[in-house]
């Protein structure tokens, strides 16, 4: 492609300029059709849950559908207060932020030293981590955590929870650690900071972008977690996914409390993934995709 | 840009301190990983050592007789007798194997959909999104109810074209092809979006190149697209065979392994051993195969990514 290419391009941009501009359009109006078919496709579950939540009394289990109705928030406060959806939302909030906040704490020193001083091995030895089945892991958790009284709460779960928040932090923050300058820390060390200094003081204020963006990922992860919770959890501690499980008993007739229950276990979440959007391709591949 | 560093007066800081940070500084090394690797180490690593151990003994939780050792028995009766297990291997095959498929086919077309300059792009990509980052669980319980053979929405639709509609999750024959649509319209978004990023960093020179050649569409998509892509590929392809082996909410919550075993896979059948039969040393031995089984497809793809990448 050089500098002669201009010129070659311009002979083949002739033929007939009526039949380019409809076959453009005609292009045009498949190209719409799809993307709203495979939109619709895609997000008929997400929004049949969001319609069917707010159908008032019974209507969600009416047959035919009914699709116009006036709104009504009845199932939302009936789960959430009768139920104790609220108190189940409210232990998903305090694992979360529990095992984000350690994951915080244990994932950054290791990303930044991996970063620092290219401790490749230590790196892919997080990633198996990441992909080993945790259920294996599960069985003996359950066996100690009986013995000593851990099952059963909040913090036994959020202990659990640090096998997915730890390498994930990791494997996010590695990234944005290498992207810091090298120069800016080497100006701090030369100045007479200490290494221990340079990290809190240099490099940490320089990738916040990158923590707020692994400890949303790690929210929503560790939101989102059944198992662990199913197994290692009791009555006092369900979190909100193990908590979608009382309502298998209603389906017989409550459609309605089943579909405003799914919702607001999934709302959080999906405020949390339009904050993060350009950084989940990293979370979900961390370690995968480079960059 | 980064705040003023506070100026290190070494001659100011009491002895004892400026030691302790220079003897910190020295080890930074290996003081900085360390609480990391210690509690991978004591919850994951010492677990998968103790499964390993209580795979040789014969242990219900709930019983009364003490834990007995029994070798290799275990590992003897799930390979060798127990039928159920080998379904469960089965399943695990065909969900995986099928699913991805679809989730990688359907994936690309829809990536490549996505990566054109159209109004509104951001928004249909956010949204693209939003089946993935629910809760597994939730979305589940909205399948079940849809799948209702009766009064479900999709046999309703099904109806309203003139079809009688299927059984969906409640017959063994179609069950399972019902948890594949699932799990596809759920972790597709996933290949989605890992592609797109691939594809927003191909550079552009070579269609460029390939148009003044005179190349079809078709041409520059087969011979330019699809090789520049294949790393994005296969880490798609990777993590979505990893991913899928390990399903375990959505068919729990849907179908809980039946109707009579038909949807029950790995993780599903080994959860019943440890958690519901309390039978925990034949459960760990299940976990052990399911390790091996599933570091067998993540070892080599760390071996290929050490080879392509410096981590």
């Amino acid at each position: 492609m050089g500098v002669l290419s201009p010129a070659r391009m311009a002979t083949h941009v002739s033929a007939r300029p009526a039949s380019r501009a409809l076959r453009a359009r005609v292009e045009d109006g498949l190209f719409w059709a799809t993307l709203l078919l495979v939109l619709a496709i895609f997000l008929f579950p997400v929004v049949y849950m969001a319609i069917s939540a707010f159908k008032p009394g019974s209507l969600a289990m009416a047959y035919p559908s009914v699709w116009t109705f006036q709104p009504s928030l009845e199932h939302f406060t009936r789960v959430l207060g009768q139920q104790q959806l609220a108190f189940q939302l409210w232990n998903s909030l305090v694992v979360a932020i529990g095992s984000v906040t350690l994951g915080l704490v244990l994932g950054l020193p290791a990303a930044y030293s991996i970063a620092r001083y290219r401790q490749s091995r230590l790196a892919t030895w997080l990633l198996v981590v990441r992909m080993v089945p945790y259920f294996g892991a599960l069985i003996p958790m359950y066996v100690i955590f009986r013995q000593v009284g851990l099952t059963n709460t909040l913090f036994g779960l959020i202990l659990s929870h640090l096998v997915i928040t730890v390498p994930l932090t990791t494997w996010i923050m590695i990234g944005f650690i290498e992207d810091v300058p090298r120069e800016l820390e080497e100006a701090a060390l030369i100045d007479g900071a200490s290494r221990l200094r340079t990290f809190f003081y240099v490099a940490l204020p320089l990738v916040t972008p990158g923590m707020v963006a692994a400890a949303v990922l790690n929210f929503i992860f560790s939101w989102n977690n059944f198992q662990m919770a199913l197994i290692l959890g009791g009555n006092e501690t369900k979190t909100a996914p193990v908590a979608v499980l009382q309502y298998i008993g209603s389906e017989a007739m409550d459609w309605g409390g089943m579909m405003a229950a799914a919702t607001l276990v999934s709302v959080p979440t999906f405020v949390f993934v339009l904050l993060v959007q350009k950084y989940l391709v990293q979370g979900l591949t961390a370690g995968g995709l480079k960059g | 840009m980064a705040r003023a560093l506070p100026r290190a007066a070494p001659a100011e800081r009491r002895p004892f301190l400026a030691a302790a940070e220079d003897w910190i500084d020295r080890h930074l090394s290996i003081l900085f990983p360390l609480p990391a690797v210690l509690t991978m180490i004591l919850i994951v690593g010492a677990p998968v050592l103790y499964i390993a151990w209580l795979g040789f003994y014969d242990w219900t939780l709930t019983s009364a007789r003490p834990s007995t050792f029994v070798g290799l028995d275990n590992y003897v009766n799930l390979l060798t007798r127990d039928t159920r297990f080998r379904n469960s291997v089965w399943v695990t095959v065909v969900f995986t194997v099928i699913s991805v498929a679809i989730q990688m086919a359907l994936g690309l077309g829809v990536a490549l959909l996505l990566n054109r300059n159209f109004r509104g792009k951001e928004a249909a990509r956010a949204a693209i999104m939003l089946p993935m980052i629910a809760a597994p669980a939730a979305m589940a319980l909205v399948w079940r109810v849809m799948y209702n053979p009766q009064l479900g929405v999709l046999n309703e639709l099904l109806r309203e074209i003139g079809h009688p509609g299927f059984l969906w999750v409640a017959h063994p024959t179609t069950a399972l092809a019902s948890l594949i649509v699932v799990e596809v319209l759920r972790e597709t978004p996933m290949t989605i979006i890992i592609l797109l990023a691939g594809l927003q960093s191909l550079p552009s020179e070579p269609y460029e190149a390939a148009k003044i050649d005179g190349a079809s569409r078709w041409q520059a998509f087969r011979h330019i697209t699809l090789p520049l892509l294949r790393s994005a590929i296969m880490v798609a392809l990777i993590f979505r065979a990893i991913f899928t082996l390990k399903v375990f909410d959505v068919i729990y919550v849907i179908t809980g392994g039946g109707p009579s075993y038909s949807t029950e896979n790995f993780t599903i059948f080994a959860y019943l051993q440890s958690f519901t039969y309390f039978r925990m040393g034949y459960g760990a031995a299940t976990a052990m195969l399911f390790f091996l089984m599933v570091m067998a497809v993540v070892l080599p793809m760390i071996a290929w990514r050490r080879k392509s990448w410096e981590y």
